[in-house]
């Protein structure tokens, strides 16, 4: 998909984000507290755990990449991304003492510098306590040399960990002041503040950050590097429920993609796993932190509070108590990620809920600044739960194939079905499905090209992506509209020559104008006899409209796969991608005329033989099914058209990545 | 569905005319892409509907055909006796279709154009062993006469219908036989299947 229905669609799971979290405030503070703590204490120990987790860590960061490069749509989110590479810089240097930390952060910075900024941001705002780069610089390294024992590591890791990312923390406030994320920057210090808690005084951060904005809270689940993803995240969503809603047929093939390629990549058990492995470590590291560390300065006085709680419960509940952290901090973690993340989020969540029974112990503890935690938390879970009905109903209701499947047996009466004779008849059908095939390869390889993208670059090719889909957009509704002007007549094959010429793809629309040529002649010999006594019935007019509309529908859908696929093969820059779509819209207008005017000319022919037989009870219901199939036959077309979204981006995308090398 | 991929000129598309119209055209425009055919067949009294993806040999179409590997239930993989290359591509062609497909594809190996003898380069004793070597049913065809055209299809068909009825192949497939949304690859459990349940109508491929 584009890149702008990416936004669009992130920034409306951020808003359902939001509201959910809102939601979970009533629900309870406890849940919030844990899943703070777990958040923090996940974050941390993954870092710290072997090279899977590191691996796994990577790849969720990559979406969070991934995410990020959607949600970029506003301004500020704009500016929130650029200024936590700044962080995000920093943090790789500090992660550099210790080798887990180092390697993680690394991939980040490759891919995209847009990522790691958001995790800087937070980080920024806490480490004012922590502030000393070289301190933090030291004890990452003690660690690196003790990376793989893995309590030990745990503990020491996420110690670094924490001081790193105070360390960081320091640094991006500076950035953020700089900046003017007022909104931000409170709640970045809160966030800090959990993190370098680590095991223990997650959950205090996670007060202020829920209550400022979910997104942060989705930060500090991250850990260290991801902190300031989250805010990032959230400054965009807000006003894109709308959006969501409006473009959840745009986004689905996105949800699916995110939710099988989410899926696939992190193993809720082994992430559990990992945490299980990590919380000893974790649990000595948070109490340390708390005591040793002058984060204090830095975190706000909820923060000592918060930590020694924190620190206390987690000793206490062990390892289960870090499951149900765990969760808490998928969770944030997910919706961070947005789509693709919340699903993962919720996997883990169903795994961890063990965990949950754990956590309420320690929740007693926690402050009221949880609750506001437990509300981002517990948001997550509703706007997971929200997600997947609106994943279901986008795949039922959206799936062109299972839709039309449905009509066809519905349909399967007397009637003849414009889908039925698709489907029997020719191969109309199937080039629908590969073209959709075709459409969501390109989407998944538009999303994993912008995630490896440079920020500039990404500046760069956004308008054009933009630009094409605004391009698709405009097509639907101008379609709307132009039906009411009833066009009568156009010179089909002049018109969709030029359209596909246009395209400079190389495609000559032989099959389409053969196809049209034979129904209207067809349409022609009916009205150039007088006597219809050759035509034995009005049923067989009404078969052959319907086989007519079939045709054309058959041709015009393959024409627009062809187009697809040559689109994506060619190397031709003379025609702009916009350009091209702006063609293959005009192509669909002709199509969808086309499909019109046959309707027409074929209820005239019925109406002819009903005013010759004096059978106007029986031909009524047969002319208002020659309509009902064309605008059928209408659908498939704008649905093929609309496939060719994500392909012709794909295809812009390809071709600027080529020119930049 | 079966998808059919290979490299370019072995005679895929001849083989799949052979097969759905009974004719053999010498001469044929190259495939773009991915084209269709389909036939009826009946396998242990059932009506199949086998819907073949033809797709495109050249290799500058390899990007966009391995978008079609996903739904696909098998496939068959056709090299010429008469061009030793085509042979020494199966390896190349085998990983990437099992990378981007499902695991449980049927795959069946084949050596087409057998009407030249004279011309051989590969012997069958190298496809079987190729095919043995890697799991794969094998055989030699000709598209020109026919010979084991139909066999190759109905074989790979029984193949499918066979892992159907065990119920390796879960089956979200429409009734109709058309594997519904590329999006359900198998790994993903959280894909809402469509309902389909288990009446398959015997269509598969």
């Amino acid at each position: 998909m584009s890149g702008s229905e990416d936004e669009a669609f992130a920034s409306a799971e951020e808003g359902e984000e939001e509201k959910a979290a809102k939601n979970a405030g009533k629900l309870g503070k406890s849940s919030a507290q844990s899943k703070k703590a777990g958040a923090t204490a996940a974050g941390k120990p993954a870092d710290t755990a072997s090279g899977k987790q590191k691996g796994k860590q990577q790849q969720q960061r990559k979406k969070k990449s991934k995410g990020q490069p959607k949600s970029v749509k506003d301004e500020k989110e704009l500016t929130s991304e650029k200024k936590p590479p700044e962080g995000a810089k920093s943090e790789p240097q500090t992660s550099s003492s210790s080798e887990a930390v180092s390697a993680e952060v690394s991939p980040e910075s490759a891919s995209a510098s847009g990522k790691e900024a958001p995790v800087a941001v937070s980080p920024s705002r806490e480490d004012p306590a922590g502030d000393s780069l070289g301190k933090d610089s030291s004890k990452p390294s003690g660690k690196d040399s003790s990376p793989k024992p893995e309590t030990d590591q745990a503990s020491e890791t996420t110690v670094e960990k924490t001081k790193a990312a105070a360390k960081t923390a320091g640094e991006v406030r500076k950035d953020l002041k700089a900046s003017t994320q007022a909104d931000s920057a409170s709640n970045p210090g809160d966030q800090v503040i959990p993190r370098d808690a680590g095991s223990g005084s997650t959950a205090g951060a996670g007060e202020g950050d829920a209550q400022a904005k979910g997104k942060e809270g989705g930060g500090d689940a991250e850990g260290g590097w991801s902190w300031g993803w989250g805010s990032s995240i959230l400054t965009a969503a807000t006003s894109s429920l709308e959006t969501f809603t409006s473009q959840v047929g745009e986004g689905l093939t996105t949800i699916i993609d995110t939710v099988e390629s989410s899926l696939g990549v992190p193993d809720p058990e082994e992430m559990v796993r990992a945490e299980a492995a990590v919380e000893p470590g974790t649990e000595p590291n948070g109490a340390e932190t708390v005591t040793a560390q002058p984060r204090e300065k830095v975190s706000v006085e909820e923060q000592k509070p918060v930590q020694a709680d924190s620190s206390k419960e987690q000793k206490a509940e062990g390892a289960p108590g870090e499951k149900g952290d765990g969760k808490g901090e998928e969770t944030d973690e997910a919706k961070a990620q947005e789509g693709g993340g919340w699903l993962t989020g919720w996997g883990v969540s169903n795994i961890t809920s063990v965990g949950k029974s754990l956590v309420t112990k320690s929740q007693t503890l926690m402050n009221t600044g949880f609750e506001k935690a437990e509300t981002l938390a517990a948001g997550g879970l509703d706007i997971l739960e929200t997600i997947g009905k609106k994943t279901y109903t986008t795949l039922t209701d959206h799936d062109p194939g299972l839709r039309r499947a449905r009509e066809f047996l519905h349909l399967r009466d007397e009637k003849p079905s414009l889908s039925s004779v698709l489907k029997e008849d020719n191969q109309g059908l199937v080039h629908l499905e590969a073209l959709e095939m075709l459409s969501n390869r390109s989407e998944r390889k538009v999303q994993s090209l912008l995630s490896a993208m440079a920020e500039s670059d990404l500046e760069a090719i956004r308008p054009h992506l933009v630009e094409i889909k605004d391009t698709f957009q405009q097509a639907m509704q101008g379609e709307d509209d132009k039906e009411q002007e009833g066009e009568t007549e156009h010179d089909f094959n002049t018109l969709v020559t030029e359209n596909l010429s246009e395209l400079h793809l190389g495609t000559a629309p032989d099959k389409l104008n053969k196809v049209q040529e034979t129904v209207r002649q067809w349409i022609a010999d009916f009205y150039s006899h007088e006597d219809h006594s050759g035509i034995s019935s009005a049923k067989e007019v009404q078969e052959r409209a319907v086989q007519s509309l079939a045709d054309v529908t058959s041709k015009a859908v393959e024409q627009f796969h062809k187009a697809g696929e040559l689109v994506l093969m060619q190397k031709d820059d003379e025609k702009t991608y916009t350009h091209r779509a702006q063609s293959l819209a005009k192509l669909a207008h002709v199509l969808v005329t086309e499909v019109d005017i046959l309707a027409t000319k074929f209820s005239h022919c019925l109406n002819k033989i009903a005013e010759e037989k004096d059978s106007a009870d029986e031909v009524n219901p047969m002319v208002t099914n020659v309509y009902l199939e064309a605008s059928n036959a209408s659908g498939y077309i704008q649905d093929a058209f609309q496939l060719l979204l994500p392909v012709i981006q794909h295809a812009a995308l390809q071709a600027a990545l080529s020119q930049a090398l | 569905m079966c998808i059919s991929w290979w490299c370019a000129g072995v005679g895929k598309s001849c083989l799949l005319l052979q097969f759905t119209d009974k004719r053999f055209q010498p001469v044929h425009d190259l495939t773009i892409g991915v084209e269709f055919g389909a036939r009826m067949i009946t396998i242990d009294g059932k009506q199949i509907k086998l819907q073949i993806w033809d797709t495109a040999g050249q290799e500058s179409f390899r990007s966009i055909t391995r978008s079609y590997y996903r739904g696909a239930a098998g496939a068959l993989l056709v090299y010429d006796i008469t061009r030793r290359d085509t042979f020494n591509h199966l390896t190349t062609w085998l990983e990437d279709a099992r990378q981007h497909s499902n695991s449980n594809m049927v795959i069946m190996l084949i050596g087409n154009k057998s009407d030249l003898e004279a011309r051989r380069e590969v012997k069958k004793e190298e496809g079987e062993a190729f095919a043995r070597e890697h799991g794969l049913i094998f055989m030699e065809t000709s598209a020109k006469t026919a010979a084991n055209v139909e066999e190759a299809f109905i074989n790979t068909a029984k193949e499918i219908y066979q892992k159907i009825q065990d119920g390796v192949f879960d089956i979200n497939n429409e009734a109709n036989g058309i594997k519904i949304g590329p999006q359900h690859s198998p790994a993903s459990q959280s894909m809402p299947s469509g309902g389909g349940g288990g009446s398959q109508g015997g269509n598969c491929c």
